[in-house]
């Protein structure tokens, strides 16, 4: 593979959660726990977990928009961790930003046109007769009118305003767009319109997408590789198909296992997890999700898995290496029944 | 520890001769900038003892317009309901006053909305909020209410409900409000319970615990779901049957297996194929457009300007709500004539 777009290596990221009376930090939340990505050209990683799991965390961290505690980023083979000013300023013309709700990331008392053409203004320093040119062709790209230039944010639908929001990430030529739930608060049919818009825009622009998302069904129909992550930590990344068909971490299977399928004749047998994300301030000892593991063995409550390669997949999970084998076969190599 | 599995296949069918809720010819304006607009125009259907009924379509088709008013907070003004019946067992709702209804609120018609956090009062603990409806429409005491809040907690797999009970909104979770408020909602055993979008603001695995504790209430209290969503799996996974809006009116209604395996109505059709993941390999294919405001409404069929099949006489006439079968109706001329793809064909 030629240059990654994007490097992540070892980051880690924790946040003051609770202070003494002098303001020294006496608790941290581990938000995000010794992380390795890679994106290449044109390629779309997804990132999933349940909420708290840190993967906006690091999406952030990615974006520059929060310092890692350790750990390197290294964007186009420039490593950008220690960039300040103008410097940092210049490598962001390289990776801009989809959020998840278009209401609150649009100032609704902006023009469309104000808000499209600011990136062409401080990255490309384009004058007000060339921006203007330049905005409608971008409103033409992701299938809005010319004449919505001269409209506010707040006239338009939520799947519109985040068609505004991408005319706006693509205005200053990225490689990476970083889109954190970009759909989830959209409608079925608002939601299918934006994601056929972004991979257009993949395949014409080759861009690279890290596509931040919960839900395992759209992260598996736009991703080319899927990571999983889980209480900071990555618990499995492979192939978006591999993931997919075939998880080998107990929690990407009860992921998968709890998205609801559109076939009532398909209605299942569920691994219903028991309880929610535990605190990050206080993550669990050894393996991070051993308590509410169908599986968990005595030495997940004590040792903290790494992460292996295993056939086409990297997973940090016991059962691998310490499961019981029926034929060579560990419990995760049965086949898993999603629909 | 770990895990439970159970299955998602409920008990018993459900007794189809009695409808719990009998929607007839529902109308409901709203006052706009340009007049009073229809927001839904003749809207009809049952919800039948013990079942689950799924309302769905696109956001402005008017669902939640739909569910407000079977529970009576149509705000007047900016609402009013025109026309049309609501009847409870039996009983015409739109005929009773605001004292009535709030007897019927809570006590036989009960409410879980999707934002658990504004629908839940912050300034009280959950126990106040669960007491209070206990005391209004059960006439319990304060001790006997505060034991009874405790129980509901604990039913609702709240842990340790005890102490629980003294909590504020604010120190609960996402899904563990959404539970309170499940608990609140069920606090008086309503004959039916309205869920509107109760698990949108949920991370999918505690939508699958709250889908979960939903329907095995549902079976040991014998209540009736009005299920309001725009998620078809949630819908495929829980609904017994279907209606399905656009702009205001039902296009299609059925039994939620042969809907989703034989949708007849291009809408429904073309709302299943937006969905990934169905056709792994497959594009999507989105709906063109957007679902059209109620004061600028295309002539014949709402839906022809963004569908795939339409022919020249869609556009001519308001096609009717015609009954294609036992239980199914669907409003769009080319009903009989069309195979349409569907989930697993």
């Amino acid at each position: 593979m030629s240059t990654p777009v994007l490097e992540v290596r070892g980051v880690t990221k924790t946040f003051p959660a609770k202070r003494d009376l002098m303001g020294r930090v006496q608790t941290r939340v581990h938000a995000v726990v010794n992380v390795d990505l890679e994106i290449g050209s044109g390629e779309t990683l997804g990132l999933v977990g349940e909420s708290g799991s840190g993967k906006s965390t690091l999406g952030r961290v990615v974006l520059r928009l929060t310092d890692p505690d350790e750990g390197r980023i290294v964007l186009d083979g420039d490593d950008i961790t220690e960039l300040k000013g103008a410097t940092l300023r210049r490598a962001r013309r390289k990776m801009q930003m989809v959020f998840q709700d278009p209401f609150s990331s649009l100032d609704p008392s902006w023009l469309v046109a104000d808000i499209v053409g600011e990136p062409l203004r401080a990255h490309l320093g384009l004058r007000r007769s060339e921006r203007n040119e330049r905005v409608t062709e971008l409103l033409g790209r992701v299938g809005l009118e010319p004449e919505h230039r001269r409209r506010y944010a707040y006239e338009f639908s939520g799947g519109q305003r985040q068609r505004i929001a991408i005319a706006r990430a693509l205005a200053a030529e990225p490689e990476l767009v970083v889109c954190d739930e970009p759909v989830s608060a959209l409608d079925v049919s608002t939601q299918a319109q934006v994601l056929t818009l972004l991979e257009e825009l993949q395949e014409r622009l080759g861009l690279s997408y890290l596509f931040i998302a919960h839900d395992l069904a759209v992260v598996h129909h736009v991703s080319d590789r899927i990571a999983v992550m889980y209480l900071g930590r990555i618990a499995e990344s492979a192939s978006a198909d591999d993931v997919y068909q075939r998880p080998r971490h107990p929690y990407t299977a009860a992921l998968l296992s709890a998205i609801p399928h559109p076939d009532p004749r398909a209605r299942k047998e569920r691994i219903l997890l028991s309880g929610e994300i535990p605190s990050p301030i206080d993550p669990p000892s050894g393996c991070r999700f051993h308590p509410r593991c169908p599986y968990a063995m005595d030495v997940c409550r004590e040792v903290e898995p790494e992460l292996r390669a295993y056939g086409g997949t990297t997973v940090a999970c016991h059962l691998h290496d310490h499961g019981p084998h029926l034929d060579g076969e560990t419990v995760l190599d049965l086949p898993v029944t999603v629909h | 520890m770990g895990s439970t599995t159970r299955s998602a296949a409920r008990s018993g069918r459900p007794d189809i001769t009695t409808p719990v809720l009998q929607v007839d010819d529902l109308a409901v304006e709203f006052v706009t900038e340009v007049g009073w607009l229809n927001v839904i125009d003749g809207v009809s259907f049952d919800v039948r003892e013990r079942e689950t009924l799924g309302l769905i379509g696109e956001s402005g088709c008017g669902k939640s317009v739909t569910a407000q008013a079977v529970m009576g907070l149509i705000a007047t003004p900016p609402g009013r309901v025109t026309r049309g019946s609501i009847r409870l067992d039996g009983r015409e709702l739109l005929d009773l006053d605001e004292h009535e209804m709030r007897d019927v609120r809570g006590r036989q018609v009960a409410m879980v909305f999707q934002e658990p956090m504004t629908s839940i009062n912050p300034a009280f603990t959950v126990g106040q909020q669960i007491t209070e409806i206990l005391r209004r429409h059960l006439g319990l005491s304060r001790r006997a209410a505060r034991e009874r809040a405790i129980d509901l907690l604990a039913r609702v797999g709240i842990p340790a409900p005890s102490q629980r009970v003294d909590d504020y909104p604010h120190q609960l979770s996402g899904g563990m409000r959404q539970r309170a408020l499940i608990a609140m909602a069920l606090s008086c055993e309503p004959r039916l319970l309205i869920a509107d979008e109760p698990t949108t603001a949920l991370d999918v695995t505690v939508q699958a615990q709250v889908l979960e504790l939903l329907a095995g209430l549902q079976d040991e209290l014998g209540m009736s779901v009005l299920l309001v969503t725009h998620d078809l799996g949630v819908v495929a996974e829980t609904c017994d049957r279907v209606v399905v809006m656009y702009a205001g009116e039902v296009v299609e209604t059925s039994e939620a297996t042969p809907l989703f395996a034989h949708p007849k109505h291009p809408y429904t059709a073309a709302l299943l194929e937006c969905l990934p993941g169905l056709r792994v390999d497959e594009a999507l294919r989105p709906i063109p457009g957007l679902v059209p405001p109620r004061y600028s409404l295309p002539p014949g069929c709402l839906f022809h300007p963004r569908c795939r099949y339409a022919v020249e006489a869609c556009a001519a006439e308001r096609p009717p709500l015609s009954e294609t079968g036992v239980g199914r109706c669907v409003r769009c001329i080319r009903a009989e004539e069309l195979e349409l793809p569907g989930v697993g064909s």
